[in-house]
């Protein structure tokens, strides 16, 4: 009869090993949930830059348009008032023209595979700034998360996996301490973890109910029903940038029937 | 707020509110207004009717131009922005071919009970599609087709091939394999391989295996089913919640299914238990908690109550009173031979004028005149478009 000398372990111990344990599902839901907004997040980042290129830029030729023909009514029909609303179209056909033409319009489409899905989550889990051990260590997690979370809106697993690489490279990932520190540093750290992922879910409802999402959704329905919404859209504007113009040119003649006359 | 902030932050930085810009977030909004704006627009510029003009079906508008032209020995009803078309054919109405099939000719042959609306066409790949400007969607294609149900439309290549469902790509999803199918309703279509039925789902595999030896269309969850010579009632899983124990069946209605047992028709409910004792020489569904009965007794058929007390309401009228349904506030009326409308109250709101009259639907109904030509009438009355088409359907938003 064999006998197996089995050590028993003392209640730290057996603790350590439960929330060990609590922390590796934790971590888990957390890299899960991360995925799921960097996807959100670059999913509508995408869409976005799609809906600026193709619709956004004739919104912004639109009110340029109308700047212009405010500009000119200012000045056939001279008022505060008029000139108030010369200035304030002018304004807003410069803000859009500049947020139609500024970095987000440059967004490119987005089509992760599962295995960038897969790393990204690997990433997240393995170098998430909540699993950090000390206020360095947390630092560096920081900076190659926010690093991850480029690399995987840009689609690049190239840098997601060198990203891993230095991080497991690097002297902070090394373990050792005693039982109790290991202990309370585990107890933070689910505790981060999980006020985390609360957070990231308002986040994920925030973005859900923004605009812009909304937006997506509706051409998402649209599609089903076999309709391209931002091209209806951009024929729409097409045809009202169109009108503006006629509007335009009708007025330019009336100003410089005005100007000769005064 | 500064155009600095974007949909990537770092993870310790939570603010939604830095998510965008105040101008694209407007930019966005005024895209969504305007997309609500133009949905009206183009809902409305698609309200199409199907008509036919020197023998050939097409589409109208309700401003009587022409979306689709009459260029079709055949066409069906849109469903998923796409409509079944045909160059060649005899046929005769809207919705269905006729004299293709021996036996049935002229009629809609039924499946299961349930408005079989499937399209046999002349010859192999006589059936395409179109989209709702009549632009060909697919090439005339399959010998039989029926509409899209979600997402799914039920076709056949050729003659005697076996049924299987396109998406709206015209990809198989469900290849052709059934002797006879339904269209996909609630997540599950009614198959036959050889004499046996079953239920698949949308990824075509078997809901219920093909055993059962007949079965229905689902009413209120339940399916009439037919096994081993006798009826009785399956839910979703293709399990028996009722029989099968009785000689024959009528569907669910109300919470109650006519059943027969021997000679005489009862009423069960969900659970299969006689809730009224079968001794009717005839039984109907219920409808407006009461259905029309016979007993043995008399030859006058009469109404019952849930309870399977005979009620006060006279079959005689509640069947007139059936034939008068309301349409957008208007029902159809018939003197001396011609038709007209009046209100719920039973006011002459259109007087009978026309040799023949459809349903309102989407403020147009069709109406003839006594040439035979149709065109349609407002709800005052007015020919709002000219009577010149040999033949003319309601007017429909395209889905």
């Amino acid at each position: 009869m064999s006998r197996e000398i089995v050590k028993k372990l003392t209640p730290e111990e057996e603790e350590l090993l439960r929330k060990r344990e609590e922390l590796a599902g934790v971590r888990g839901a957390l890299a899960e949930r991360e995925l799921e907004l960097a996807d959100l997040r670059a999913q509508l980042k995408s869409f976005e830059g799609r809906y600026l290129r193709q619709v956004g830029i004739l919104y912004a030729e639109l009110d340029d348009w109308g700047a212009k023909i405010a500009e000119i009514e200012a000045s056939l029909k001279p008022s505060a008032t008029a000139s108030q609303r010369a200035q304030e179209t002018r304004k807003r056909a410069e803000e859009t023209h500049e947020a139609t033409h500024g970095e987000a319009s440059k967004a490119q489409d987005f089509q992760p595979s599962a295995d960038l899905k897969s790393l990204f989550r690997e990433t997240a889990k393995r170098l998430h700034p909540d699993f950090a051990k000390d206020e360095a260590d947390r630092l560096l997690r920081t900076r190659l998360m926010a690093q991850a979370n480029v690399a995987y809106s840009q689609g690049d697993a190239e840098a997601l996996q060198r990203i891993l690489d230095e991080f497991g490279n690097s002297p902070e990932s090394v373990q050792g301490e005693g039982i109790g520190a290991e202990l309370v540093r585990i107890i933070r750290q689910i505790h981060q973890a999980k006020k985390n992922i609360a957070a990231i879910e308002n986040e994920l409802s925030s973005l859900r109910a923004s605009e812009i999402a909304q937006l997506k959704q509706d051409a998402e329905a649209a599609q089903q029903e076999g309709r391209d919404l931002l091209a209806e859209l951009a024929a729409d504007v097409h045809e009202r940038i169109a009108d503006a113009k006629k509007k335009h040119e009708n007025l330019a003649v009336e100003l410089k029937k005005h100007v000769r006359e005064t | 707020m500064s155009e600095k902030h974007d949909l990537l932050i770092l993870p310790n930085q939570r603010d939604s509110s830095m998510v965008l810009s105040e101008t694209r977030s407007s930019l966005a909004a005024r895209g969504r207004k305007d997309a609500a704006d133009l949905k009206v627009a183009y809902k409305e510029s698609f309200c199409l009717a199907a008509v036919k003009l020197d023998g050939k079906w097409g589409f109208i508008q309700k401003d009587s131009s022409f979306a689709v032209e009459p260029a079709y020995a055949w066409v069906s009803p849109y469903s998923n922005g796409l409509a079944w078309y045909s160059f060649s054919g005899q046929t005769e109405r809207y919705g269905h071919f006729i004299s293709y099939v021996p036996g049935l000719d002229g009629e809609r042959f039924e499946f299961a009970y349930g408005l079989r609306y499937f399209s046999p066409a002349p010859h192999n790949e006589a059936l395409g599609l179109m989209d709702r400007r009549g632009k060909v969607f697919m090439k005339p294609t399959f010998h039989c087709a029926g509409p899209f149900r979600q997402g799914l439309a039920r076709v056949a290549t050729k003659e005697g091939a076996g049924t299987g469902f396109i998406d709206r790509d015209g990809r198989f999803k469900i290849e052709p394999q059934f002797d006879e199918a339904t269209d996909f309703d609630e997540n599950k279509s009614i198959v036959a391989l050889g004499d046996r039925y079953g239920l698949v789902g949308p990824d075509g595999r078997f809901i219920v295996q093909p055993t059962l030896d007949y079965l229905w269309n689902f009413s209120e969850g339940l399916a009439r089913a037919k096994a081993g010579g006798k009826y009785g009632f399956v839910d979703n899983a293709g399990h028996f919640v009722a029989g099968p124990a009785f000689d024959d069946a009528l569907d669910f209605s109300e919470g109650l299914a006519a059943v027969k047992v021997e000679q005489n028709w009862g009423y069960i409910d969900r659970s299969g238990k006689f809730t009224i004792e079968p001794i009717f020489y005839t039984a109907d569904c219920f409808s407006g908690g009461i259905a029309e009965v016979e007993d043995w007794d008399s030859n006058d058929p009469f109404f019952i109550t849930k309870s399977g007390n005979k009620s006060s309401t006279d079959a005689g009228a509640a069947r007139l009173d059936g034939q008068s349904e309301l349409h957008e506030g208007l029902t159809k009326i018939q003197k001396q031979g011609l038709w007209g409308f009046t209100d719920s109250d039973g006011k002459l709101v259109i007087e009978p004028r026309f040799s023949s009259v459809g349903d309102f639907s989407n403020g147009f109904a069709r109406a003839s005149d006594l040439k035979d030509l149709w065109g349609y009438i407002d709800r005052a009355g007015n020919e709002v478009i000219p009577m010149r088409f040999e033949d003319a359907e309601d007017f429909n938003l395209v889905d």
